[in-house]
């Protein structure tokens, strides 16, 4: 089986994000020839030069606003690799299309223009800041146009240093990261290196997808402490069957378990595959039906969690969250706090920082702040109207984030501190 | 053009999308053209709700689709045991410029979904089928006028969906993530009935199903799914290549889509 992967595009509005990914598509091979030429027909009819981001934008809209509007997903085969490349947009008032394709990736390409008066722009930096909330560790930058900036290496050193330091101020190890002069349109250092940059020796960017692709996908909770969030309760020839997915780790037919919030311990008496065959264990990633010696507090958001390493129930928990640009959330506000299938009502309870991404070089600290804004990310207490089983993001991803909703609307992400 | 994504997890995925529909609607019902794609769907489903179909299944005929469609329906819904909702549809002139499946299809499965009362409607859509369909969220919400508000998509991040309060229902989208080789090498994995018109019959085959008059059959020696899937591994054309709703130069899927069609 090959290696699959998904890698989500960021950076800010017209530095190349669907280029890239269409010039991927047509260089792997990965689009069918009548799609293209269906582009290129598409592209004559709207009076334009026929461009990679056509095989991306498909709304009538982004073809002729030459924008994205929405993410979507295409699918890109190189070698033994599958590649899922997110395509998000990039304007700042569509960063909850720009979080519902990045949520979903293992990877990430970070796109600055080295064209003139382009460069490092708002959304690159809120791009950044939302890749590290949002726990993206690996990630390559591409620095695109270099065609348009005479291919020449000073150019590119100075976006490079720029972004560096950047990366550094929002958490990520900037001197690890690795840096690639390219063009999405004209194709240099995507597959192959490009004899217009000699100056530059280091990986093209394939090497680098195939080195993401070679480090894996979200398997790596498996090694973590076991826990299943349930979704539902069904009942299967007079017996209570919980169903869910395995979050994290493994759990194996007859050990004890951890029903939370109840705090109560069962033991599995089964484990059930879709088919209805006992399994011997379940493990991340799988759906799984559980036989728990119908504990009647099991429904819908219980969490089963392996009894070693518990998890606690708590009503009050410490997060950073980020607010959307359309929403603002109060100290005291109503809202719901939702994590998979355990949701409660909640509120703020204290903000302790803030921060604009684009606009504050650092936080903003002080008693009095009783508001987040639009755009604005946010050190703050949570409390809860019943306990939840939360974790730090940072030791367990499934039970470490949440959305916070405001009169059935997305105001904004969180993860657990 | 063959990806071979990995089975199990693609299984997984539309396991525990199927799961949240179930928890999350009250009535819940999936559309069933009898193709390939919506009859994997039903498979997957059946392994979800262990061994049986929870939800009805809904044809929107219009009364031409091939003998063979029919024959395959009745056959498969009483081997499966499943409700089958069948709902005429009328032919004639609408705006899309397609009298059989445009907008009459939608017309008739919206007076459907008003009728029973529907909140959640499983639609076996994938996004490598077209530039529109891949824009879809897993859990799209229709307005009260059915449409499809596609600049004002709700938010879906991590495993988290919006709860839709003011939709007139909410299309939940399963197979999304697959492509049309996956469904075929599903096919075979778990041995699932197909529609004969799949394979070759005098050296043509169907590789998309709609009904008699906007469905083209394409070249093709493949009379097994075994042949179909080395034959899908060397194609360098769309799947739809022969459907006439996809035609781009009109965007009239987007417009199709926008109005609420599958």
């Amino acid at each position: 089986m090959p290696n699959e992967i998904r890698i989500s595009l960021l950076g800010h509005k017209d530095h190349g994000k669907s280029t890239l990914i269409g010039r991927i598509l047509h260089d792997t091979g990965s689009i069918t020839k009548d799609r293209i030429d269906e582009a290129k027909g598409i592209c004559r009819s709207l009076g334009k030069e026929f461009e990679f981001a056509f095989l991306l934008d498909s709304f009538v809209e982004e073809r002729e606003g030459g924008f994205t509007l929405d993410t979507t997903v295409a699918q890109a085969r190189h070698g033994d690799n599958i590649y899922n490349l997110i395509d998000v947009p990039g304007h700042k008032e569509l960063v909850k299309n720009m979080l519902s394709g990045a949520s979903m990736a293992d990877a990430a390409i970070l796109i600055v223009s080295a064209k003139e008066g382009e460069g490092l722009q708002d959304e690159t930096k809120l791009h950044i800041y939302l890749a590290r909330l949002l726990g993206i560790s690996r990630l390559v930058v591409a620095v695109n146009k270099m065609d348009a900036a005479g291919y020449r290496e000073a150019e590119f050193r100075r976006i490079e240093s720029g972004v560096r330091a950047l990366l550094d101020s929002f958490g990520f190890r900037g001197k690890d990261i690795e840096f690639i002069p390219v063009s999405a349109m004209r194709g240099d250092n995507v597959m192959g290196p490009s004899s217009a940059m000699p100056w530059y020796r280091g990986r093209t960017l394939i090497g680098h997808m195939e080195g993401f692709a070679a480090g894996g996908g979200l398997d790596s909770n498996l090694r973590l402490p076991a826990r299943m969030l349930v979704q539902d309760v069904y009942v299967m020839n007079g017996e209570r069957l919980a169903v869910g997915r395995v979050e994290a780790g493994v759990f194996k037919d007859g050990e004890e378990i951890e029903i939370l919030p109840a705090l109560r311990r069962a033991r599995i008496d089964g484990l059930r595959s879709g088919n209805g065959s006992s399994l011997a264990q379940a493990s991340a990633g799988q759906n799984v039906g559980v036989l728990f010696g119908n504990d009647s507090t099991v429904g819908r958001g219980t969490v089963f969690a392996e009894s070693a390493r518990s998890a606690k129930p708590s009503s009050r928990l410490r997060a950073r969250v980020f607010c959307l640009p359309e929403s603002s959330i109060g100290i005291g506000e109503a809202l719901s706090v939702i994590c998979g299938p355990q949701e409660s009502g909640g509120k703020l309870a204290a903000i302790m920082n803030t921060m604009h991404p684009i606009n504050d070089p650092e936080p903003k600290t002080g008693p009095g702040i009783a508001m987040i804004k639009g755009s604005e990310a946010a050190e703050v207490e949570i409390e809860l109207s019943k306990a939840l089983v939360f974790e730090p993001f940072s030791a367990m991803p499934p039970l470490g984030r949440f959305v916070l909703a405001k009169e059935g609307r997305v105001a904004g992400v969180g993860i657990v501190l | 053009m063959a990806e071979l994504q990995d089975l199990d997890k693609l299984e997984e995925k539309s396991v525990y999308i199927l799961r949240e529909a179930k928890a999350r609607f009250k009535n819940l019902a999936a559309l069933w053209s009898m193709g390939k794609d919506s009859t994997a769907m039903l498979a997957i489903a059946r392994k979800a709700f262990f061994g049986r179909v929870p939800f009805p299944v809904i044809h929107i005929d219009n009364g031409i689709d091939f003998p063979e469609t029919y024959e395959f329906r009745k056959k498969l819904s009483d081997e499966w045991g499943m409700e089958l909702i069948v709902v005429k549809s009328e032919i004639k002139d609408d705006l899309s410029g397609i009298r059989c499946c445009g907008a009459n299809k939608t017309d008739a499965l919206r007076k459907l979904l008003d009728d029973r009362g529907f909140d959640g409607l499983i639609v076996s859509i994938r996004r490598d089928e077209h530039g529109i369909r891949a824009k879809e969220r897993t859990f799209s919400p229709r307005d009260k006028d059915f449409k499809w508000n596609y600049k004002e998509q709700p938010p879906e991040i991590w495993d988290f969906t919006s709860k839709f309060e003011d939709s007139s229902h909410v299309r939940i989208h399963p197979i999304l993530q697959w492509n049309e080789l996956d469904i075929w090498r599903y096919v075979k994995r778990e041995s699932i009935p197909v529609n004969s018109l799949y394979f070759s019959k005098g050296g043509k085959r169907y590789r998309s199903l709609g009904c008699t008059q906007c469905t083209v059959s394409v070249e093709s020696k493949a009379a097994s799914v075994d042949d179909i899937i080395a034959e899908l591994q060397g194609a360098s054309t769309a799947e739809r290549s022969g459907r006439m709703q996809d035609k781009e130069q009109e965007n009239v899927m987007q417009r199709l889509r926008a109005l609420g069609y599958m």
